[in-house]
């Protein structure tokens, strides 16, 4: 998804959560922020590189592709962009090495969606909603795709069509011009280059298929390169206003309105009288939906949503002698529990592709070592 | 993208061998004659090997696998078939180095177009390296039956292909993301 659902869309979802203005703009600026905290970022501010909720081009450009290399990537894009919805997936006469990689692909209501939530309350800050947020709304909009490069798993091919309102089908093509911006009416979008090494950074998420999507108005079929040449049909509008619904669930949940989160459930109660407006911001044939959602979150508030500024806390941050209390602290710190969360289970499932799990708080890990010493009668001071 | 320190050591070690191989060859043509067909042979083997592990371990039922399959069973026979050269005439050899050379500069051409349309100001290095390649099958045509002249068209390749090695190993190399 793109900064329109990221900040806005988050914005209003949080007002309808029942957060202020105040809180809702904390929660939909850290889940726009994790599109844009990269290690170039937070080597400016000498802020911990292991926070990175994304890479840039260049970042990825240089990325080096050795198994550290991939294994960093996989940690971020897995993380906060592609959270795989079964790490325990089976699938029947393939390779190890293959399942690891398809136990990866992203989907809605997986249990790392419930520990992403359960993570966003635990960390009782506002930036660690708002990252658990954009995670959990990536995971409707980048279904089918993995974190991690892979041909075998990302590749597409040229079966892709999109499927009109009255049911007709249009075929969708894919060129390799990044100067030139997508054509939503001639239905012709950027995506990157095949190439057939199976590492490969073109082969990362939804390269292949560009900003597919991340259009809400789209609904699609194509062939997924794992699906064994079953079409699969990508509903955006739906997914959106699923995705909407959840985040507002959510939300309710943190805030302490419901006494648990389950999967597959969406709060219809908070967006009744607004459905019909929410769906059209959705299905309207445009790249970014930002000034109508913007609108809405405004309507909804009564106040003013400022335009995203990736500088504006960073001042306060640089300045901090308490780093850990500023807005972008905060952030960090939940970036850094979040990401440890997911590459934990990664590897609990057995898989190192995304390494090993962080350990955020080593004296934590230490005080426990000690304690679980003393039980046993060591007497070493 | 960004080499690690072991693959640029490697990068390096491989286009010192391959020079002193060109030399080799330089010196010794009758031997260096042999050497080439091995070596073209053991490398298409071994990638068409490597292709085909990778399509029955990975990519059996993926959506457009068997484009790697057939790739690999090309690869495979055309390092068999150049085994088999070893006791043919040199005017094959030649041949086949042509189509080999004409084939590779082709692809470069095209990816240096391709480069070009993207706005890539890298475009030239694939451009000069795909028209060398060309140059170099021309040369095979034009010497078919010399076998001197195909050991000192192999030998110059394999030095241009280290000197390329080694200006790519301290280059970074552009691609273009979508993210």
């Amino acid at each position: 998804m793109q900064i329109d659902f990221h900040y806005y869309a988050t914005y209003s979802a949080a007002i309808l959560a029942g957060y202020s203005h105040e809180e809702a703009l904390a929660i939909g600026y850290s889940s726009i922020t994790v599109d844009f905290c990269t290690k170039t970022l937070l080597t400016k501010l000498e802020a911990p590189r292991i926070a990175a909720t994304s890479q840039s081009q260049m970042e990825l450009m240089d990325a080096p592709t050795d198994v550290m290399g991939l294994q960093d990537i996989t940690r971020i894009w897995s993380s906060f962009h592609f959270l795989p919805k079964d790490l325990y997936a089976e699938k029947e006469k393939c390779s190890r090495k293959y399942l690891k990689k398809y136990r990866l692909i992203c989907g809605p209501n997986g249990d790392l969606v419930k520990d992403t939530v359960e993570n966003g309350k635990a960390s009782g800050t506002l930036q660690g909603v708002g990252i658990a947020m954009h995670v959990l709304a990536d995971t409707w909009a980048h279904m089918y795709f993995a974190g991690t490069p892979s041909l075998v798993i990302n590749n597409t091919d040229d079966h892709f069509y999109e499927i009109l309102p009255d049911g007709t089908e249009e075929h969708i093509s894919f060129r390799h011009n990044p100067l030139a911006p997508d054509d939503a009416e001639k239905r012709i979008y950027t995506s990157s280059i095949y190439q057939s090494n199976e590492n490969n950074i073109m082969n990362l998420g939804h390269g292949r298929v560009g900003h597919l999507p991340d259009y809400g108005y789209c609904v699609y079929k194509y062939l997924p390169s794992w699906g064994e040449y079953r079409e699969f049909v990508k509903d955006n509008p739906s997914d959106y206003n699923k995705a909407y619904r959840q985040m507002i669930y959510a939300m309710k949940y943190i805030r302490g309105v419901n006494d648990k989160f389950c999967l597959d459930t969406y709060d219809e109660e908070a967006v009744k009288g607004y459905e019909e407006e929410i769906d059209k911001i959705i299905k309207t044939r445009r790249l970014l939906d930002s000034e109508d959602w913007k609108a809405f979150g405004e309507r909804l508030s009564g106040e003013t949503i400022p335009d995203y500024d990736i500088d504006t806390y960073q001042d306060e941050y640089l300045n901090a002698a308490e780093k850990k209390e500023t807005f972008l602290g905060k952030f960090i710190d939940a970036a850094i529990n979040h990401k440890a969360m997911v590459t934990s289970k990664i590897y609990e499932s057995g898989s190192m592709l995304a390494g090993y799990g962080v350990v955020q708080d080593r004296r934590k890990v230490a005080m426990e070592m000690v304690k679980n010493s003393l039980k046993v009668g060591d007497e070493n001071d | 993208m960004r080499m690690t320190k072991m693959q640029k050591i490697k990068n390096i070690l491989i286009a010192i061998s391959m020079i002193l191989m060109a030399a080799l060859f330089i010196l010794d043509s009758d031997l260096g004659y042999d050497v080439i067909v091995i070596l073209l042979s053991v490398y298409f083997i071994v990638n068409g090997i490597r292709t085909l592990w990778f399509f029955f371990t990975m990519a059996p039922r993926m959506v457009g696998g068997r484009r790697i399959l057939y790739q690999g069973i090309l690869i495979l026979n055309l390092g068999i078939f150049t085994m088999v050269l070893n006791v043919t005439p040199t005017v094959y050899v030649m041949l086949y180095l042509c189509g080999v050379y004409l084939f590779t500069g082709g692809i470069d051409i095209m990816n240096a177009v391709d480069a070009k349309k993207m706005g890539s100001p890298f475009f030239k290095r694939k451009l000069i390296t795909g028209i060398i390649n060309v140059l170099i099958g021309v040369l095979c045509v034009v010497f078919l039956r010399d076998t001197e002249m195909l050991v000192y068209v192999f030998a110059g390749g394999f030095i241009y292909k280290a000197v390329i090695r080694i200006i790519a190993t301290y280059q970074k190399s552009e691609m273009v993301y979508v993210q």
